[in-house]
This record gives structure tokens, C-alpha cells and sequence, in this order.
């Protein structure tokens, strides 16, 4: 270090050769005399760490601006660069891209050249009456937008290009869908699209994407026939999930085979033996016949049971070879009731999913039309039926001329007076009172041919009349489907072309350019599934994902089942008629993420995530798990029905803080808009997540926390909003931490969308840097104070001093997990299945992998587990320990504590 | 569990393993380190079971 300083001193331009700079080297080399250039930062990047040497080379050469990070800038600087010669250069700023994120340079940037504008990074905030300024200027091209990823990342100046919203690079997935939709009606390429396209925003290759939609391409028809195949279709599909849905009650069934049964009935005649109490049989009969509800019956199933039990008294052992046949009769009758009363649920939950069909709504248009007429005769409103006192006299006279004068009646000697009809017509239009034996009353006719006639021609003056009027939005169908028929495809649009067009954006949606390539795979084959397609979504089951799980393994899931089946060319019809069950499990299975994952993450979690990026989720987990401390002070509490919790940095539930409360979110691992905010939240000093959890401790919702000098900032994002009551007590939680851990935290705020309407008694601020400085996530520029310093100490503000550059340091420790003393096995699986994601040497690693079994208690004499080790006697007395690789000083401490304690009570360790 | 069993058959995507006259599936990023896989090796793996009942071989390395 000497020799260096003495380097310095004697010819201080020498500091350009130097690597590791520090202040001392820096301040001396000025001292010599040292002047530096814009050259030296080229050959030692690291003196740009060194404001105070950019601000003396840009004295002298104002293009030295371009190596200033944006942190580093001030308007004076800016403004000494461009009043001094700078000009702004397009190849320059493609280079040192820096600067291209920092609002006060790229403005006077783009007054200097207004087509610059092209170059400002997304997170440049101008304002929209600066662009619209520009615009007048310079009109920024589509050939812009697909040059420059990040223009079409710039919220504001994308609002201000309404014709190029397709261009935007957060777009929600519902807009997404809405201009899928729209490009499909309007037999647009789909493959134009840019947030599909990966050369632009999307995550599929445009040829293989267009080689793909071929197959999507399918005649959406109307007519009966078409929709009685589908309904055909649509019914062997129910019958497939009704059975996946059997498959799935087997757990948590009484009795899932004939073993367990057996069992249960040899385990009431051992009570019957030692008790002498047969009402012990007669109960289980009881039981057997509500379990088969009701189907076979109940004198059937004692009388069973008893002969079974004289057979039991001769040995107290129960042959399953004499009950299997009686048990096998049991588990087929309970199966064929669940699988009934199943197809009867999801068809009444399949109708109000379906439009009706044209036929139905006409049908039922009328009727409502002609109830409407008839309402509106009895309250002589001529008015509303658009017609006036003569006309309808007309048309009633006309009536009754085609009655009175009717052949077939004069030749059956009935003779009609015009004035009775008269009175009939009365009752019948104007009084409502639509009685068919008023004819025979007032006419006096019994001919029941002639009765249905004259009732008839009255009548059809309602339908005449209906013409003439409009049913109001109000008046129209809100489809009462207590009234409606049960599923038919006269009634309803089996196939849709609504459902359709929907299904294919969701499945767009969805692909990357490794699903694309599996679904191709299968390319000769798919035809065999598409005519699917529109059916896709009407059942959960049969949802979009399990769709491209299927398309994407249809070649395996046909080998598979031809294997299993036998078929040397498996006939298609049956595939997907008899074995629908089949393909979707196979389909699920074959896309299904590895039990290690799902055992580090948790059932629970894996659900919310999904399955297919489950592994990636994974990698975030890993590490979240060193994380020890924090810059936020955390809180737990209890707010009405929900609880909320914060600073749990290694709980796994963390990771679905895109997907609740819905999943629009952007802030999400797989959203570019929002992927930073998500990773700062869950692995920052400078972030934290506040989870909110219902009463069955569900996640439903969450609010991001950051920390930013010397204050916290809160926001949930849109459409998610909470009493300012419920942020008044998470800050005075987090201000209280604070202050006994004598922290440089003096405010705490809200975001003023993450709240209802605030009273006037809370003090709001109105500030660009509060989206600035926060990532993006619902941070607006007003913010609600909930507490500071000083409020918290009794006194109040007299104005508040925000300092972003108050340094932040990590004072929170996250607080552990007790020692669990009696674990669940799902508990050590997961501490086993960590273990091994967290090995960092492959081969080990695969070894580990391919040795993983979940954790089973019958196998050992004791467990015990902490954060993050576990600790297990096996039968054999030999003895397990994990330790995860998190670094935690205190898993030993606990372990050396709980391995004395064990010793001490004689355990043998 | 880890199991040992022959390959029955495989493509170069998907395959079978043959385990005392069952068939477990295996798709080809299941095999450790892209090792070469063909008809009649002998291979390890872990079993997992999917719903309802569907076996799946993960992390296959070939023994002979």
C-alpha cells in the first residue's frame, strides 16, 4: 500500500494502472496534480465509483457525463453538461445504457433530439405532458417498439400510444386474452402478436407458434347434429372425471378396498365375542347400507353378516375368501352411487356454464314477450304495445270474423254469438283470466277440438301483438336454471364458439417454446384430440392446463395405454370415450413436478403455484432459507378474522405472493414487470412481505413492505385494499421494534391505493420519489402516514424530513422455529427433501435424489426437529441427523442441547 | 423408493422399465446426466407414485 501511495505521489497518472482504489489513493492523486480524462475511465472502470473524479474530468470534457451512474446525477450536473458542449449521441447512450434510466438526463436529452425518446429505459419517468410534447415532434413508429425492448416497457410513455398497447410489456393476462380474442374474430395472425412473440415480449418462437395454431383451427358449428356429437362427447368426459373424482374420495374413504372392510367386520365380531352384545352386527348393517345409500338392503346385508359371524365363531378368523364376494358387492354398489350421484352434480353445475342454444333463447324470448302483452292489455297500456285503439280493434274483429265464420265449427252445427265472443275475448286479453272452460261457459260449446281452436285464434292476438314490442335489458333472461331442462342440446349451446376462441388464448397464454415443441411431438397425432378443444374449461378437471398436458404427452399417453391395453393400433374412439379418466391422469402425471419439490415446497403451495414452474419456485426457496435478518422490523398480529405475519423469511407460503389475492398480479417470478419487486420482497435486507391468512390459515392476500432510508412503504397493488385501522397497527408494531432496536426508521407509510378512503385527521404526501425509489407494485406518488418517531413518542410533525440516503442495515433477526418435539412426517420429508436441493455437488446430489424416500415414523423410536435439522432414532437405535446448509449458528446450539438433554435421560447419544 | 429394473423400451424421449412384470414410465430429462439409455440396460431409480396410481421413474442411472 505504501509503495502504491508513493507510486501515486510521484506521478499520480498512474492511478489509471491501479485496481484496487480506495479514498485515500483517489484524494491523493488530485492532490498531485492528477486531472483525469475521459480515456482513464475507459482503461480503470473503477474510477467511475469516484464522483469526485467525473466531476473533475467533466470540467474539462462534458461528454464524461455518459460514465456517471444515475444515482450519481444532480440537475446541476446535467445541466453543466449540456450548457458546456454535450451532445447527446445515439451510439453512446446504446453503450452506457446507465444513463438512459434517469429522468432528469434523458429529458434534456430528447429536447436536444426528440428521436432519442427511443432510447429511454422502462423505469424513466417522464412526464406525460413532456412526451405528448415530444410527440409533436417526433411520432415514435411500430419499427421502434420492436427495436426497443425497453420503450415498451415504459408505462407512461405507453399510455400515451393507445394504436400500440399490443406493444406494451405488461399488459395483464385478461388484456392479453382480450386481444387473442380479437385478433381470432377478426382472422388475424396470431403469431403478429408481440407478447407472444419471443422476439419481442413473448415466449414462443413466431414459426413454431404458427406451424402449431394450425391445429387449433376447428368448424364451430351450430347445427343439431353437431351438437349432439359434442354432447355425446361431453358426456363420456363426465363419466371420465366422475371416476377420477371416485379415485380421489378413495382416500379419505371408510373402506377403499375389500381388505379394510374385511377388517372392520372381523374387528366387530371380535367385540360381538367378547361381548356377547350382537348389536354390534346390526350396527355395522346399519352402516354398510348408508355407506351403499341405501342401494342394496338392509335384511340383504345382516343377513350377510350373520352368516359370516357363524363361520367367525369357528376359528375368530375372518376369510377373506368368504367375504370378498359380499365386500367386492358393497365397494361396487358404494361406487356406482358415488359415481350417480357425481355425473348428477357436475351436469346441474355444467348448465349455468353454457349459453342456451339459439332455439331456447327465441323460444323463451317469446314466452317472455307474450307474458309482456298480456301485462300490458290487462293494464290497457295500448301505448307501450305500439299500437292504438282501432288497430287492435282490427285485429280482435278479424279474430272473431276467422271464429265465427269457420267452416269446420258451422258444419258441426255450432253457432257462435258474436257478443259472447266478445265478453270471451274480454276475459281473455283484457282480464288475464285464460280459463278454457270460459268457453264453454260463455259460449257454450263442449267440443273439445272447437274449445282448443276459438282458445288458440285468441291467443295468437298476444303473439301477433308481440311483434310490436322490445323487451328491456332488464326484462331479458337471467337464466333461472331451476326452470330450464337439464342438460340437452336442444336447450343448450353445447359447443360455443365464445368457449372456443377463450380456450385458445388461455392456451397461448400459457406456452413457451418447450411446451410448443412437446405438443409438435405429437403433431401427426393431434388431430386425434383437437375436436377436444372447445370443450376444454367447462369442468375443473378438464381444465386448460390438464388440455396441454395432454396435448403435449398425447404420442406417450397413446403408447402407454395401447401397451396396457393391447391395442396394436389403439382405436382413437375408445381412447378418448372408455379411458377419458385415463388420458387426463396419464397427461398430469407425465407433466407432473419431481415429490422432492413438491415436498420442499408443500403440497399447499405447489397448488397455488402450479406445477409447471414449480422447480424454479424451488431455486427462489433455496434462497430465501439463509436469509437471517432484515432492514423491516416484523409483525404479528390479528386483524378481525385475519392474521398477519411478516419477517418469516424461510416460510415457504411466501412464494404465492403473486398469485393471492388473484392472479393478475405482476409481481410474480414469471412477470417482467414485477420479477424484481418480487425478489427484493423475499430475499432483500430491504423487503419483507406481509402475509394475511383467514381463519383456516389460508393465504389469501399480502401487502410488500420496503424500506428505503429512513422510511417503510406499503402497497398491495391494485384492486386490493384495507382499513387504514389494520396499517395504523402494523406500523405501530413495526415503530415499536424500531425504536428498542434503535433503528434510523422515523416514518412509516401506506400507499394511498392499498387503503379505503382516508379521513382528513391523516396526513398524506403527494411525491415523485415515492415511485421512484420503491420497485414496482402499486407505489403511487401519494402516500398515507400512518406513524413516526415522533408520533409514536406522543408528539407531533411539524414537517417531515424523508432521507433516502440514511444508511440502511439489517437489524432484524428472523425469529425461529421452536424445537418440535414431536414432528409430523410431512415435516421431516421436507427437511430431507431441502437437504438435498440445497447439495451443491451434483453427482452427490442425483445420488441423493435417487435415494429419497418421504420420512416414516412407524420406522423409528423417536424424532425431533428445529428450523432447520432434524434429529431421528431408527428402531436400530441408529441414529439420523440433518443439518441444513443455511448457516445458522443456532441449529447446532440446538442440537448439541437436545443431544444433552437426550443423554441425560439416557438415550445414548 | 429405489428400485432396479431393464429398460423395455425407449425412443430417445420416453420409455418403459421393467420391474417384475410392471412397467414404469421414464422420459429422458429423468436420466442422470444424459447418460445413454438403451433396450435391456439395467438401471436404478427412485419410484414415485402419481394419482391414482401411476409410476414414474426419476434420477435413472444405469448399472449395466
Amino acid at each position: 500500500m505504501d509503495d502504491t501511495l508513493t507510486i501515486i505521489k510521484n506521478n499520480p497518472s498512474s492511478i489509471i494502472n491501479i485496481k484496487d482504489l480506495n479514498d485515500e489513493i483517489v484524494l491523493l492523486a488530485l492532490k498531485n496534480g492528477y486531472i483525469p480524462k475521459k480515456e482513464d475511465f475507459i482503461i480503470n472502470p473503477k474510477l467511475k465509483d469516484y464522483k469526485i473524479l467525473l466531476d473533475k474530468a467533466l470540467l474539462t470534457d462534458s461528454s464524461v457525463i455518459l460514465f456517471y451512474s444515475r444515482n450519481k446525477l444532480t440537475d446541476e450536473i446535467v445541466t453543466y453538461a449540456f450548457n458546456h458542449g454535450y451532445i447527446p449521441k445515439k451510439e453512446d447512450l446504446l453503450e452506457n445504457k446507465e444513463l438512459t434510466h434517469s429522468s432528469k438526463f434523458m429529458k434534456e436529452v430528447i429536447r436536444y433530439d426528440p428521436r432519442l425518446i427511443v432510447l429511454v429505459a422502462g423505469d424513466c419517468l417522464l412526464l406525460p405532458s413532456f412526451i405528448k410534447e415530444v410527440f409533436t415532434k417526433y411520432k415514435i413508429s411500430e419499427e421502434d417498439l420492436i427495436t426497443y425492448p425497453e420503450l415498451r416497457k415504459n408505462t407512461n410513455i405507453m399510455n400515451l400510444l393507445p394504436e400500440y398497447k399490443i406493444y406494451y410489456a405488461y399488459l395483464n393476462s385478461e388484456e392479453k386474452r382480450n386481444i387473442i380474442i380479437n385478433y381470432l374474430k377478426n382472422g388475424l395472425d396470431v403469431t403478429n402478436i408481440p407478447f407472444l412473440d419471443s422476439n419481442i415480449n413473448g415466449l414462443c418462437n413466431k414459426d413454431k407458434l404458427k406451424e402449431l395454431i394450425k391445429y387449433f383451427k376447428l368448424n364451430i358449428s351450430e347445427d343439431i347434429n353437431t351438437q349432439k356429437k359434442y354432447y355425446n362427447i361431453l358426456d363420456k368426459i363426465i363419466d371420465g372425471i366422475s371416476n377420477i373424482r371416485y379415485l380421489k374420495s378413495k382416500n379419505t374413504t371408510q373402506y377403499p378396498d375389500i381388505i379394510t372392510l374385511n377388517n372392520k367386520i372381523s374387528l366387530v365380531f371380535n367385540r360381538v365375542l367378547n361381548t356377547r352384545d350382537y348389536t354390534y352386527i346390526d350396527n355395522l348393517a346399519k352402516e354398510l347400507y348408508l355407506f351403499t345409500n341405501k342401494t342394496i338392503s338392509l335384511q340383504d346385508i345382516t343377513n350377510n353378516l350373520y352368516n359370516f359371524f357363524d363361520s367367525y365363531m369357528d376359528d375368530n378368523i375372518l376369510h377373506i375368501e368368504l367375504t370378498s364376494n359380499f365386500c367386492n358387492k358393497i365397494l361396487n354398489y358404494q361406487r356406482n352411487t358415488f359415481l350417480s350421484i357425481t355425473k348428477q352434480n357436475i351436469l346441474n353445475s355444467i348448465i349455468s356454464k353454457l349459453k342456451l342454444s339459439k332455439r331456447k333463447i327465441l323460444s323463451l324470448t317469446n314466452g317472455l314477450k307474450i307474458n309482456k302483452v298480456a301485462n300490458l292489455l290487462k293494464n290497457n297500456n295500448l301505448k307501450e304495445l305500439n299500437i292504438n285503439e282501432e288497430e287492435i280493434q282490427s285485429i280482435i274483429n278479424n279474430t272473431k270474423n276467422i271464429i265465427i265464420n269457420n267452416k269446420d265449427i258451422k258444419k258441426l252445427g255450432i253457432t257462435i254469438n258474436s257478443i259472447d265472443l266478445d265478453k270471451l275475448i274480454n276475459e281473455y286479453l283484457f282480464l288475464g283470466n285464460t280459463d278454457k272452460s270460459l268457453i264453454n261457459n260463455l259460449l257454450n260449446i263442449n267440443n273439445k277440438e272447437v274449445i282448443n281452436y276459438i282458445y288458440n285464434k285468441i291467443l295468437q292476438i298476444r303473439y301477433k301483438l308481440s311483434k310490436n314490442i322490445k323487451l328491456e335489458d332488464n326484462e331479458l333472461i337471467n337464466y333461472d336454471y331451476s326452470k330450464l331442462p337439464k342438460l340437452n342440446y336442444n336447450t343448450y349451446l353445447i359447443l360455443d364458439k365464445e368457449r372456443y376462441l377463450n380456450n385458445i388464448a388461455d392456451i397461448l397464454l400459457n406456452l413457451d417454446d418447450n411446451l410448443i415443441n412437446k405438443i409438435l411431438d405429437s403433431k401427426e397425432l393431434l388431430k386425434e384430440v383437437m375436436f377436444l378443444l372447445p370443450l376444454v374449461n367447462i369442468i375443473k378437471e378438464f381444465d386448460t392446463k390438464a388440455f396441454i398436458n395432454i396435448i403435449s404427452n398425447y404420442k406417450r399417453i397413446k403408447d402407454r395405454l395401447s401397451n396396457v391395453y393391447n391395442y396394436d393400433n389403439i382405436d382413437i374412439t375408445n381412447l378418448i370415450y372408455k379411458k377419458f379418466d385415463e388420458v387426463i391422469n396419464l397427461g398430469n402425471a407425465y407433466n407432473s413436478v419431481d415429490n422432492i419439490t413438491v415436498a420442499a415446497l408443500g403440497n399447499d403451495v405447489i397448488d397455488i403455484l402450479g406445477e409447471e414452474h414449480s422447480n424454479e419456485y424451488a431455486d427462489i426457496y433455496l434462497k430465501m432459507l439463509p436469509r437471517k435478518m432484515g432492514a423491516i422490523p416484523g409483525i404479528s398480529l390479528q386483524y378481525k378474522d385475519y392474521y398477519l405475519e411478516s419477517g418469516l423469511y424461510t416460510d415457504a407460503n411466501r412464494l404465492v405472493i403473486g398469485k393471492k389475492p388473484n392472479d393478475f398480479s405482476c409481481i410474480d417470478l414469471f412477470n417482467k414487470a414485477g420479477v424484481n419487486t418480487y425478489k427484493e420482497a423475499l430475499l432483500d435486507n430491504t423487503g419483507d412481505v406481509i402475509l394475511i391468512r383467514d381463519k383456516d390459515k389460508k393465504v389469501v392476500s399480502r401487502i410488500l413492505v420496503f424500506r428505503r432510508g429512513n422510511i417503510i412503504n406499503m402497497a398491495t397493488g391494485y384492486n386490493s385494499s384495507y382499513p387504514i385501522e389494520m396499517y395504523e397497527q402494523i406500523a405501530d408494531q413495526m415503530m415499536s421494534r424500531a425504536l428498542s432496536s434503535n433503528d434510523d426508521i422515523d416514518y412509516i407509510f401506506v400507499d394511498s391505493m392499498a387503503t379505503f378512503r382516508v379521513p382528513d385527521t391523516y396526513k398524506t404526501l403527494t411525491d415523485a420519489s415515492f415511485i421512484n425509489n420503491f420497485p414496482h407494485g402499486g407505489f403511487t406518488e401519494k402516500v398515507v402516514l400512518l406513524t413516526s418517531k415522533n408520533m409514536i413518542n406522543g408528539f407531533k410533525d411539524k414537517e417531515i424530513n424523508i432521507n433516502y440516503d440514511t444508511p440502511v442495515k439489517p437489524k432484524y433477526f428472523k425469529l425461529r422455529k421452536d424445537i418440535n418435539y414431536n414432528p409430523s412426517e410431512s415435516e421431516i420429508t421436507k427437511l430431507r427433501a431441502l437437504r438435498i436441493l440445497m447439495e451443491q455437488d451434483l453427482e452427490k446430489k442425483e445420488i441423493l435424489k435417487r435415494n429419497f424416500e418421504p420420512f416414516y415414523i412407524q420406522e423409528y423410536s423417536m424424532v425431533i426437529c428445529g428450523e432447520d435439522w432434524y434429529l431421528a432414532i431408527k428402531n436400530d437405535n441408529s441414529i439420523e441427523e440433518v443439518i441444513l446448509a443455511t448457516a445458522d449458528t443456532r441449529s447446532n446450539l440446538e442440537i448439541d442441547y437436545v443431544k444433552s438433554t437426550l443423554i441425560n435421560k439416557g438415550k445414548g447419544l | 423408493m429405489k428400485l432396479i429394473g431393464i429398460i423395455d423400451s425407449y425412443n430417445g424421449k420416453y420409455g418403459l422399465i421393467k420391474v417384475n412384470n410392471e412397467l414404469i414410465d421414464f422420459e429422458s430429462k429423468d436420466i442422470s446426466f444424459n447418460q445413454e439409455i438403451n433396450k435391456n440396460d439395467k438401471v436404478e431409480f427412485r419410484l414415485e407414485i402419481k394419482f391414482p396410481d401411476i409410476k414414474i421413474a426419476r434420477n435413472i442411472n444405469k448399472i449395466s
